[in-house]
């Protein structure tokens, strides 16, 4: 069976849609996870709490701090994380200032 | 394995290219026309576009017409730029290859320049023939290695595999060189075990925060909207994913853009000037750290991309690698490998490692990679400056 998400390494809070979803319940830890809706191919979801000011942890790495609380199931993207470094920056942001 | 050009400097060329180099954007088109009729027959067009001073341009293109896939050169001058060009003849010209230089203020302009030009080509073209040629192994390839057009699959399944490559072909003899030290922002811990001494571990280091020293000045990092639609959201989300292209070997040294590596290892190419910011962005696309890294005698280039980038490059083969299924699919005539068959689980990232190895000795013996094949040859210059390498840089050199 063709797998939809990939969970890169153990300590991550987050994993990453690289499949089509047919069934938006996963199990993590032994509790249920609903997914949110339309999250595209190499994003990202949530499958713990994450707090504002918590890390996100993909790849066993730091790649950014939440700016908001991330429910688990949740799309973990430029909406509610932002880089430690360099700001991410959006066409949005540039031109309709 | 497969069969080279020998040059009188004793290393070994992949591609016998005949370059028509213009010195100023002033020439470019004269440049271009020249090469336009022999475009098919391995003559290609560079040059540096400015006409203030740039030792640094002068560099790379002195090290890109003595490079081995180059077998000579034709340089087309306006007559008052600040190139120097007689230095870049005589560069030439000391490698054992053939040169002329066109000034076009001396050659009655532009028609002119552009008939005697041409007729200069067509006979390298036939004496270019005659150039001996010499086995070759794997590990006679300096290859280098870039991301672009990155998405979330880069750093799961695209550069992955190139890792693993890298790895075997250093445990071989090969020489590797990687780059983009503003996409190594946020792993300056990770970096201090990589060096073969500890010294250069810590210069590794202070790479990464020249680069974010610099990237701040600009304004932002190297991050693309399209890689956030791909799924990235952070600089340092795309550097993890940036850096697992270097595999796990230990770094043998950093380089600057114009160093050529003198002994086989992993080499961390540092792209980013030096001194106080200056002259905008350090790489202001894909293509302009491919000719840095072709500038230190990268023969090959791996180019790993996930959203999809077309580009290849003059003077050596780009093999473009995918790690995204959705993207192979929709632009296969563009795309060399299709590393998503580790994502879908049809294949491992060690298999992938062998495919790569496989075309590299392929496109290596003279097969076309799919954008030489499309007429690519992509080709970025502009202005920068760089301090000589420091001490530690190369520690066994």
């Amino acid at each position: 069976m063709k797998q939809s998400f990939i969970h890169l390494n153990p300590t991550d809070n987050v994993i990453v849609v690289i499949g089509e979803i047919e069934n938006p319940f996963i199990m993590v830890s032994g509790k249920k996870i609903m997914i949110e809706d339309n999250i595209k191919f190499g994003h990202k979801v949530a499958i713990k709490e994450i707090l504002p000011g918590e890390k996100i942890i993909k790849c066993g790495g730091t790649i950014g701090t939440a700016t908001k609380l991330i429910l688990p199931g949740s799309h973990v993207h430029i909406h509610n994380m932002k880089s430690n470094f360099i700001n991410t920056y959006t066409l949005k942001d540039l031109y309709n200032e | 394995m497969f069969k080279g050009y020998l040059r009188s400097d004793g290393r070994k060329g992949i591609r016998n290219n005949i370059l028509v180099v213009y010195t100023v954007e002033c020439a470019h088109y004269v440049a271009k026309e020249i090469a336009y009729p022999f475009r098919k027959q391995g003559v290609q067009v560079i040059g540096f576009g400015g006409c203030y001073p740039s030792k640094y341009a002068e560099k790379v293109l002195h090290n890109l017409c003595t490079h081995p896939n180059t077998s000579s050169a034709l340089i087309v001058s306006l007559g008052c730029e600040g190139f120097r060009t007689s230095e870049l003849e005589e560069v030439i010209r000391l490698s054992g290859r053939e040169v002329s230089t066109i000034v076009i203020q001396q050659s009655g302009g532009t028609q002119s320049s552009i008939g005697s030009g041409m007729e200069w080509i067509e006979k390298q073209l036939l004496k270019s023939k005659g150039i001996a040629t010499v086995e070759m192994k794997l590990s006679d390839l300096i290859i280098g290695s870039i991301c672009g057009g990155s998405d979330a699959t880069t750093g799961i399944v695209g550069n992955p595999s190139v890792g693993r490559f890298s790895d075997n072909f250093i445990l071989s003899g090969g020489t590797a060189i990687f780059e983009e030290t503003g996409e190594m922002i946020g792993l300056e811990k990770e970096i201090m075990t990589r060096g073969v001494t500890p010294k250069l571990s810590k210069l590794l280091k202070n790479s990464i925060l020249k680069a974010e020293k610099y990237y701040s000045a600009m304004g932002h990092g190297s991050f693309s909207p399209g890689n956030a639609d791909g799924g990235l959201t952070t600089i340092e989300e795309k550097s993890l994913s940036s850096y697992s292209k270097s595999g796990n070997s230990k770094i043998s040294g950093i380089l600057k853009p114009g160093i050529v590596p003198s002994k086989p290892g992993l080499y961390l190419l540092d792209v980013v000037p030096d001194g106080t910011p200056k002259f905008g962005y350090p790489n202001i696309n894909d293509s302009a750290e491919i000719v840095e890294l072709i500038s230190c005698g990268c023969q090959i280039i791996l180019f790993v991309t996930g959203r999809g980038s077309v580009v290849g490059s003059a003077v050596s083969p780009v093999i473009k690698i995918t790690g995204n299924p959705i993207t192979y699919m929709n632009m296969k005539d563009d795309m060399d490998i299709n590393a998503g068959k580790a994502l879908t689980g049809e294949m491992t990232l060690d298999d992938i490692a062998n495919e790569i190895e496989a075309k590299v000795i392929e496109i290596a013996g003279g097969e076309p990679s799919a954008s030489e094949r499309l007429g690519h040859h992509e080709f970025v210059l502009t202005y920068k400056s760089f301090q000589p390498l420091g001490p530690g840089c190369l520690p066994f050199t």
